[in-house]
């Protein structure tokens, strides 16, 4: 039987991240992937990142996910694909299968599971008829195998997942026709691109029902009163070809239960959990784990967990001393703790310490536990709100010509647009969930920052275009582009229209990485109310 | 199948949610005797999509709270796999 220093169980950022460290320091790793290809969800993500420049901030996903897995080439990681875990026995034996064929066992003095999530459903008269997917296969779909999956399209749930997914259905060609969603729990920056864009969110709906004989041709849609319970006369039915769930994921947590790991219910992680220490170590001594197995988080949070449990792993075989074992360790839980700052990371950041302090021993009363309020957009911006933001320049700055207008208003951990500007302009200070704020008499309006803001949530007004013209700049990721010249519909943040507007100038520069740049001529009025151009319908 | 007035919760096994109430009503109130009584996340996926549905109905009709429905026993194999490539070996 073949032996190993440490089996990781999915080729996921997770994975990757814990292959990568054990590697470095010395350890033998053998990763396995039931997929065809590795990256796990990585690969499929076009948009770019959040997080800080350690995170790769505003980078596309799937060119982190290739860096990843050149470097753990180079590193000498050995990746099994087509390869499924099928169980772990006594002494870390794992039995796989490769290619639906062979089976194979491998011997590991240390294991790392990183099975990452599954997506959840939801049951409504319907919802098997051909056309319901949920959002992963959507994507998979476009981005991976580019087909369409349909040309009208409702989305259910507006977490992040059902916004990017959203998004990435519109840049592929369809028409999404609507989301529906109790509130919306995605970044508002997320939910701004769709909206611009003209997709309305039907905030407190839900789906009723799929309708069609062979498959999906309509949906059925009905609000929901505050105790979330159908309001009746309320529906409404939208013509559908396709009907995506983004309604969350449960852990992947197969194997962990197999193998007898301690589990705790964690509902805003996703479901059962293995409980882990702050190695990411289980209570099965030699098995780890790490990303959205132990946790339903983001792509920069599991990739740090399994560089953690990398680490952890090398320090545990004797690859790493004491002290450089403690600096990394430290580095990392900086970089995590940082991501789980903010309105959205920090109840997360509480359920990990609930988990680690389990795992100890020392089970806190979950009455004593003080969980924060969940942020959620209202769906609305206000020019009055936008204006008070440490990011949008004053009236006297803004009629001297140039400037960048940050529209960003939620505490999120990301940071690119302090990086991007090469006059220092942009700061967040010490926490990078805190709002970016610009030195008005610094920025020159270059620009740089609208294709970098991952949230396209920069936008440049110079009011001083013409006599009676402003222009507004906005990043722009759909093709065909416009055309200068072009007299078009301009569009405020929601997507109505405002006023018609001319295309001045297209940006394609190649170091904005496939984001457009356009700027448009509007009357001087419409300065603060014109963000975006109508798309054409598809 | 869908005549038995049906929404399908299990789709490997088309066992329908009015067959989950109808256990649950019976007594069986976890997702292991679930699985036993109407073969629901006996299937191909091994209840991979629908666990969480059957552990909401669960939770709806008994009160019984979230942490307390256990998922099932997971077992080796954790994917399937043929017989075929079981008796090969």
């Amino acid at each position: 039987m073949r032996e190993i220093d440490l089996l990781i169980v999915g080729a996921g950022p997770a994975g990757l991240g814990a292959a990568i460290e054990a590697s470095r320091f010395g350890a033998k790793v053998i990763i396995v992937d039931d997929q065809d290809r590795p990256g796990g969800q990585l690969l499929k993500q076009i948009h770019k990142f959040f997080g800080s420049k350690e995170h790769r901030a505003g980078t596309r996903g799937f060119n982190i996910g290739l860096d990843l897995l050149d470097e753990a080439d180079k590193l000498g990681v050995e990746i099994l694909l087509n390869t499924k875990a099928l169980g772990i026995f006594e002494d870390n034996v794992v039995t796989l299968l490769v290619d639906e064929n062979d089976f194979i066992s491998i011997k590991a003095k240390r294991i790392v599971l990183a099975t990452g999530g599954i997506e959840k459903s939801l049951s409504f008269p319907g919802w098997t008829l051909p056309g319901v997917i949920t959002a992963g296969a959507a994507q998979t779909l476009i981005n991976i195998e580019r087909v369409l999956p349909g040309k009208r399209i409702l989305m259910v749930g507006s977490g992040n997942v059902g916004l990017i997914v959203s998004y990435q259905l519109l840049q592929a060609g369809a028409n999404v026709v609507g989301i529906v969603s109790p509130s919306i729990g995605g970044y508002a920056v997320h939910a701004g691109k769709v909206m611009r864009a003209g997709v309305p969110i039907y905030k407190g709906h839900t789906i009723k029902r799929a309708i069609g004989t062979n498959e999906v041709e309509k949906v059925e849609i009905v609000a929901l009163d505050k105790e979330r319970k159908q309001i009746n006369g309320s529906e409404k039915i939208l013509s559908v070809d396709t009907i995506c769930l983004a309604v969350g994921l449960n852990p992947n947590n197969h194997l962990v239960r197999m193998v007898g790991c301690k589990l705790g219910y964690y509902p805003r992680l996703g479901g059962f959990i293995p409980i882990h220490d702050d190695n990411m170590e289980t209570t099965k001594r030699g098995i780890y784990v790490a990303g959205d197995l132990t946790g339903i988080e983001e792509a920069n949070t599991a990739l740090d967990e399994g560089r953690l449990a990398g680490i952890c792993v090398a320090e545990s075989l004797g690859y790493l001393d004491d002290e450089s074992f403690k600096k990394l360790k430290n580095e990392v839980w900086t970089r995590l703790n940082n991501l789980r700052e903010g309105p959205f990371g920090c109840n997360r950041a509480i359920d990990k310490e609930l988990i680690i302090s389990q795992t100890n021993g020392e089970i806190k009363n979950p009455k004593d536990i003080v969980y924060g309020k969940k942020q959620t957009f209202s769906g609305d911006f206000s020019i009055d709100m936008l204006k008070e933001l440490p990011g949008y320049p004053s009236d006297e700055r803004i009629k001297k010509g140039p400037v960048a207008c940050i529209e960003c208003f939620q505490e999120i951990p990301c940071n690119p647009c302090v990086e991007a500007c090469p006059f220092g302009a942009i700061s967040i200070n010490s926490k990078i969930t805190n709002l970016p704020h610009i030195d008005e008499n610094k920025c020159r309006g270059c620009g740089i920052c609208i294709a970098k803001c991952s949230g396209q949530a920069i936008f440049l007004l110079d009011h001083s275009y013409s006599e009676d013209k402003a222009t507004v700049s906005f990043p722009f990721e759909y093709l065909p582009y416009p055309e200068v010249g072009e007299k078009i519909i301009g569009v405020d943040r929601k997507g109505n229209p405002v006023t018609e507007v001319e295309v001045v100038k297209v940006n394609t520069n190649k170091n904005y990485d496939k984001t457009a740049i356009i700027t448009v001529s509007v009357d001087k009025q419409f300065i603060h109310q014109v963000r975006f151009i109508e798309r054409k319908e598809q | 199948m869908s005549e038995k007035n049906g929404k399908i919760i299990c789709r490997c096994e088309e066992i329908t949610e009015d067959e989950i109430r109808q256990a649950i009503s019976e007594g069986y109130t976890t997702i292991h005797s679930i699985k036993r009584r109407t073969r629901a996340g006996m299937g191909f996926c091994q209840g991979r999509t629908c666990s969480t549905l059957i552990q909401n109905i669960i939770n709806e009709m008994t009160g019984k709270n979230m942490e307390d429905i256990l998922p099932d026993t997971a077992r080796f194999p954790v994917y399937s796999v043929k017989l075929e490539d079981l008796a090969k070996k």
